[in-house]
């Protein structure tokens, strides 16, 4: 008996080259990792340049903060008062004696929750050095 | 195409890509790994940086803080062009116009730098503030450009020029508290290295060692902005009312030995010092010395007073005038007769002081006076404080002890005549003066504060208010210091006209004027020195520095809030002791 050869349908065959899946697999890890790695450092180097412009916005602020400070004490030191009232033609003098009320009483000040000149007098330092030498 | 044909030419493809790949890492491999470690070393270099991240100088503000800043660092912009650019352009003449105008240079000076066609680079000015920069941008001038720099810079010029000091070229300071405290100010710079790509641009991803820099730390004085501002109004009007060589003045705080003022002329402007000769940069309150004449009586009395030698009612005979001791004239300014001891302070009288010190004794006479701080340094917190001339007793000739007294012989610092005036004030014990109150880190901790100091017990407290009894009287009626009065005040003090030494003797044109006083006399808060060197048309004390302490006292009691006590009026009649 001939045994009959199977014939493969040619219908069912595939023209030209089959990728190998497992291969594409690999690229397409591959590229998706590398894309990763490529927007990561991208990212990283905008942050990177987001830091240095702050870094250099506080220098220029800085300087900016200290020319408006050094504008500022120049304005209102007293020689400048002085000649900014003298260019107007106003003339300022200490009050009399007779024209200051003194509250020396400590009670009045308790009272009235004001602060008397002599609380932020300096300490008597005579009197602990006294302690010491008793 | 058949199925072999693709997958050879597949294959063929992926080996020619594996084995250009492998070519190219077998190369980088090759320079990576290999022998050219020269080439490695020079591309590393080029791409790597190191540098110092210098940091802000503290600043120094007077005894509110940071609302009144004396000293500080600026931004500011150097003024340069590229001659070369100028020339191409034919504009010297109007850039040299333009940026003489905004930069106040003569236009001759600035139209030199600019015509040099051949050089590409030239400065025009230093240190211009960024608003003048900003403004000679907006022109855009062609080819001129700016360069940043830093710079310390003192708003108020002149302003406390002694105390404040100077910082120089190179970044140290060099003259007062800048210098003093140089260590605070200057901060410590920090380290930053990394790499940077071809464009010299740094990659923030590749920076390695970074160290921020910790910024100086401010410094706060005693001195306060308003005393010093009236103390330097007086002293210029001194200056120009006499015509005098020199003035200076201190105010301090009797019971603290703080400083609230200290000034002294002439004066130079600190963002100028270049330009300053070493006689204007002297701080005369305590770099100079002097005689001090009269105001030296004070520590004699004290001594006396202390030693129970003399009590104020004791009569001396003022021999009318003249004294003759080992041969040698004394004269008192004018003739008296019998004076009690109080009466001898007022009208200081020198012949009473002579014959006061010679009961003393020599070695008393020198220890209350070493003790009072005379011929030592009081160690101030400043530099360049002279310790003055006196002599142990073992180098004194025979008419020595009636000399010192009397101020000759002697020389002293403002610094210390006032120390001698502020321990009678503060019941005898001496205090350190000192001008820095707190020194405060960038990052607001306190690295220092000042503490009151005492350095020496000179006088009993009951001597002290004695003391201070017959000093009150000098600025009475009939005394040499009435001029020194202040409204509602009792003012004490004394007056001092010493004769300038001159080699074989004493000047008979050349004095140095000085009051020295403190008020309230019942509760003494503030000491005041006024020295004027070599005042013209008139020379005394009372007559030169008295009213200078009275004006400086007047307001600076107002301006302090200092209660007044009740003293005689201006003027007034005074006719009782306190």
């Amino acid at each position: 008996m001939v045994k009959r050869r199977k014939r493969r349908n040619r219908k069912k065959r595939v023209d030209g080259f089959i990728f190998p899946g497992s291969f594409a697999g690999v690229l397409v890890f591959a590229s998706v990792a590398a894309l990763s790695y490529l927007w990561l450092c991208s990212r990283c180097e905008e942050l990177g340049r987001g830091i240095k412009t702050l870094e250099k916005q506080k220098v220029e602020l800085t300087k900016k903060f200290l020319n408006e400070e050094y504008k500022w004490m120049r304005l209102k030191s007293p020689k400048s008062i002085e000649d900014s009232l003298a260019r107007c033609g106003i003339s300022m003098t200490w009050p009399r004696r007779d024209q200051v009320m003194w509250l020396a009483d400590a009670s009045v000040h308790e009272d009235m929750n004001v602060q008397s000149p002599r609380e932020n007098a300096p300490r008597f330092a005579g009197v602990r050095r006294m302690v010491r030498h008793e | 195409m058949n199925n072999r044909k693709m997958a050879l030419r597949f294959v063929l493809s992926a080996v020619l890509f594996m084995l250009t790949m492998l070519g190219l890492g077998c190369r980088l491999a090759f320079l990576h790994l290999g022998p050219h470690a020269e080439y490695r070393d020079s591309i590393e270099r080029r791409r790597q940086f190191e540098k110092e991240i210098t940091v802000r100088r503290g600043n120094i503000c007077d005894r509110e803080g940071r609302h009144n800043i004396l000293a500080l660092d600026l931004a500011v912009k150097d003024v340069c062009a590229d001659p070369t650019v100028v020339a191409k352009k034919d504009a010297v003449l109007e850039v040299a116009t333009r940026l003489s105008e905004h930069l106040e240079l003569p236009i001759d000076e600035v139209a030199v730098k600019l015509n040099r066609p051949k050089r590409l680079f030239s400065r025009i000015k230093r240190f211009v503030p960024a608003d003048l920069a900003a403004a000679i941008e907006m022109e855009k001038l062609p080819g001129v450009f700016f360069r940043d720099a830093n710079v310390r810079y003192y708003p108020h010029h002149s302003f406390m020029c002694h105390v404040l000091g100077f910082v120089n070229h190179q970044g140290l300071g060099s003259a007062g508290v800048e210098q003093r405290m140089h260590k605070h100010l200057k901060g410590s710079p920090g380290v930053l290295e990394g790499q940077v790509d071809a464009l010299r641009h740094e990659l923030y991803l590749q920076r390695g060692r970074h160290i921020p820099g910790m910024e100086g730390s401010d410094v706060q004085l005693t001195l306060d902005q308003n005393v010093q501002h009236i103390v330097e109004k007086e002293l210029d009007g001194l200056m120009e009312e006499y015509k005098a060589k020199g003035a200076w003045c201190i105010v301090q705080r009797v019971r603290t030995g703080e400083i609230l003022a200290m000034a002294s002329r002439p004066a130079y402007d600190l963002n100028d010092f270049g330009t300053a000769s070493d006689d204007l940069r002297l701080n005369r309150a305590i770099g100079s010395v002097y005689e001090p004449g009269s105001t030296m009586k004070a520590a004699l009395f004290a001594a006396a007073l202390n030693e129970r030698i003399i009590t104020p009612d004791d009569v001396y005979s003022c021999e009318n005038g003249i004294w003759y001791y080992k041969r040698r004239p004394l004269r008192d300014s004018h003739p008296y007769g019998d004076l009690t001891v109080e009466d001898g302070l007022k009208k200081s009288s020198n012949i009473m002081t002579a014959k006061i010190s010679l009961e003393l004794g020599n070695e008393r006479l020198h220890r209350y006076l070493s003790a009072f701080g005379i011929g030592k340094r009081l160690g101030v917190d400043l530099p360049g404080e002279e310790a003055g001339i006196f002599a142990p007793t073992s180098r004194w000739s025979s008419i020595s002890p009636t000399r010192i007294p009397i101020g000759q012989g002697v020389a002293v610092t403002a610094l210390q005549m006032l120390g001698v005036y502020c321990t009678i004030a503060n019941d005898g014990y001496l205090m350190r003066p000192h001008v820095i109150k707190r020194v405060t880190a960038a990052d607001g901790t306190v690295v220092y504060e000042a503490e009151p100091q005492v350095l020496a017990r000179v006088i009993r407290p009951d001597t002290a208010a004695t003391m201070r009894r017959m000093l009150v009287r000098v600025t009475e009626d009939g005394g040499t210091g009435r001029r020194a009065r202040v409204d509602g005040f009792s003012v004490a003090g004394k007056t001092g006209t010493a004769q300038k030494a001159i080699p074989g003797g004493y000047s008979d044109t050349d004095y140095v004027a000085s009051f020295v006083g403190f008020l309230p006399a019942e509760n003494p808060d503030l000491a005041i020195i006024v020295s004027v060197d070599e005042p013209q048309k008139y020379h005394g004390g009372g007559r030169v520095a008295a009213p200078a302490f009275s004006s400086i006292a007047t307001e600076v009691v107002c301006c302090l809030g200092i209660q007044p006590t009740g003293g005689i009026p201006v003027g007034a009649r005074y006719d009782h002791r306190l």
